[in-house]
């Protein structure tokens, strides 16, 4: 018998920040193809999962693994994992004045494409596939040419995190609080581009408070996450028992 | 001011460390030659030149010297230049030299000279610049000097008649050692002046900005930024310092000073100072000292792009920010000594 490597598989994953320790020992085994959705209270670790995973300077892995793909990820560099299939969209994208949009986006691309061995695209084909792209998120030319997220609104910012998700055309793509700062139609509307993504190939990972994103993307697994540790599994209509009963009384019971 | 006091972050000692023997000077290389009709140059006598700085203490390093030339180059009134005046000064190689300018504008004449200076050696340039009724100058100057043996020591003091403005940009990229220090007198209402300066500092260079702006009149309005980039084991230093007199009310000062330090042994040292004598007026000055945001590098690297180049990215969105205020010829030449600073490898 054939087994396939998962996409992602921890194991005992321990995070720590600053001498406090956030994730003790978390197990989550996401296949290709698949869609697992992580809730849970402020403060539970959800968004230290997603820095952690991306490999931001400061989110220390004490115990455990991280194997992505079958490699361990902890020895590579944030970038080296953008380039090997993972993106995280976070939850407040960061400002950065002076850098056009443009300019990131097709330095991005092209610093993708030359990781994974690709032809580079020269600047009339980057902004051509760009400008594809974002028509799909309704991202008007103008806001292209101002500085990264400067001055965009909540919502602006999450459409601008999608479009970056569709440009690097990740194997797993980590969703953290991407619903917020958005109203109900650029919601259906991100949520129909992260649909469009989801192939044989491909994983997601949802990391939100509500279900509310979940009645567009129908997750496979849904882990609720507590004090550092995956408390409860279940399929998608945990969301709907989370929402009626709060997180306390649901991450209780125990996993079926 | 005291002469011990304004070089108390670039030491006098550093300074005459790099002097060299004197030499005479060579005219700066003025182009377009020949020179278009309205505009006037011709030699003067040094020591009435240098009559000009009497004001500065008299053993100011940029005044010790017996050999140095002067030129004085008159605008004429009305002058509208459609090309910049370029001065070019090169050092040569163990000298040193004084050369110093007369720039004047007479009323509603609008120039724009652009000053380079390069190679070894030591330069100490002068300039003395009035600005006539209504007259607009645009001064571009970049400082380009070789990092290892050159050192240049530039010395401004620019009057400013009624309506008139002078707008100056500044690339202070080059030489082991240089300082620049402008002294801008707004003398009449409704003069205004505006300074942008870039200090691009790598390997163990040592760069000084310094300004003196008096506000000597009603209604005056003078506006800097500087920002200063530094790595490896340099040191800069900026130092402004904003005098409004006691008649001079509905002053507008604003001075901003960036600082980014790419290296921890890079030192920054700044002084910010406001001198106000008068009671209706607005003036303001920040200071800020930091390095590349943890966050923002952060954010580069987790859409793929490599931590040099996101480095460089951001150390370009730091420095390319003023330059939307040059023309398209400046800029141009601007960008390119920009560029060379930050694909450089330690940057």
């Amino acid at each position: 018998m054939i087994v396939a490597t998962p996409l992602l598989d921890l194991k005992n994953l321990t995070v720590q920040l600053n001498d406090k320790v956030i994730l003790k020992g978390v197990d989550l085994c996401i296949n290709a193809g698949e869609v697992h959705a992580i809730m849970g209270p402020n403060g539970a670790g959800k968004s230290t999962l997603g820095y952690a995973l991306a490999g931001r300077d400061g989110y220390t892995v004490t115990h455990g693994q991280m194997h992505f793909k079958g490699d361990e990820l902890l020895s590579l560099t944030p970038e080296e994992r953008v380039a090997k299939g993972l993106f995280l969209s976070m939850q407040y994208p960061v400002e950065i004045p002076g850098v056009s949009t443009l300019l990131f986006l097709r330095t991005a691309l092209n610093s993708v494409r030359k990781a994974r061995g690709l032809e580079e695209l020269d600047a009339p084909a980057g902004l051509k596939l760009i400008r594809e792209k974002a028509k799909i998120l309704n991202i008007d030319d103008a806001y292209l040419k101002r500085p990264i997220n400067v001055g965009f609104s909540g919502g602006e910012k999450k459409r601008l995190e999608a479009l970056q998700m569709i440009l690097l055309e990740p194997s797993l793509a980590i969703l953290d609080e991407t619903d917020s700062g958005l109203d109900i139609d650029a919601l259906k509307l991100v949520a129909s581009t992260i649909n469009g993504l989801r192939n044989q190939e491909r994983g997601l990972l949802v990391i939100t408070h509500y279900q509310r994103l979940l009645d567009y993307i129908t997750p496979d697994r849904i882990h609720i996450l507590a004090e550092g540790k995956i408390v409860r599994s279940g399929a998608a209509d945990l969301a709907h028992q989370l929402e009626a009963h709060g997180y306390n009384a649901v991450a209780s019971e125990t996993t079926p | 001011m005291m002469l011990q006091e304004s070089f108390k972050y670039t030491p006098l000692k550093k300074i005459e460390s790099l002097y060299y023997p004197e030499s005479t000077p060579h005219a700066p290389y003025v182009l377009p030659h020949p020179l278009p009709t309205g505009v006037h140059v011709e030699e003067i006598e040094w020591q009435a030149f240098k009559q000009k700085f009497a004001e500065l203490p008299p053993n100011h390093p940029a005044l010790q010297n017996t050999q140095g030339k002067a030129w004085r180059l008159t605008i004429s009134a009305a002058y509208d230049a459609h090309e910049p005046l370029i001065l070019n000064y090169s050092g040569s190689m163990a000298t040193q030299q004084f050369v110093g300018i007369d720039l004047e504008l007479l009323p509603d004449s609008r120039c724009d000279v652009q000053q380079t200076f390069s190679d070894s050696g030591a330069l100490n340039v002068l300039l003395h610049s009035t600005i006539g009724e209504g007259a607009q100058l645009s001064l571009l100057r970049l400082q380009n000097m070789d990092k290892t043996h050159g050192s240049m020591l530039g010395l401004t003091r620019m009057t400013l008649a009624q309506n008139s403005a002078a707008q100056t940009f500044t690339v202070n990229s080059g030489a082991r050692l240089a300082r620049i220090e402008d002294h801008i007198h707004l003398t009449s209402p409704h003069s205004n002046i505006k300074t942008t300066t870039l200090m691009l500092l790598k390997e163990r260079q040592h760069g000084d900005i310094t300004s003196v702006i008096h506000h000597d009149a009603e209604q005056t309005t003078s506006i800097q930024e500087c920002r200063t980039v530094l790595a490896d084991d340099t040191t800069g230093v900026f130092q402004g310092l904003i005098k409004v007199s006691p008649h001079a009310q509905k002053t507008d000062g604003q001075q901003m000073s960036r600082a980014l330090l790419l290296s921890p042994s890079a030192t920054m040292n700044t002084k910010p100072e406001l001198e106000i004598f008068a009671d209706d007026v607005k003036c303001s000055h920040g200071a800020a000292i930091g390095a590349l945001d943890d966050q923002m590098l952060f954010y580069l690297r987790a859409r793929g792009i490599p931590d040099q180049l996101a480095r460089q990215l951001l150390i370009e969105a730091f420095i390319c920010e003023p330059l939307q205020e040059l023309s398209q010829i400046a800029s141009f030449k601007t960008e390119k000594l920009l560029r060379a600073y930050i694909e450089s490898d330690r940057a």
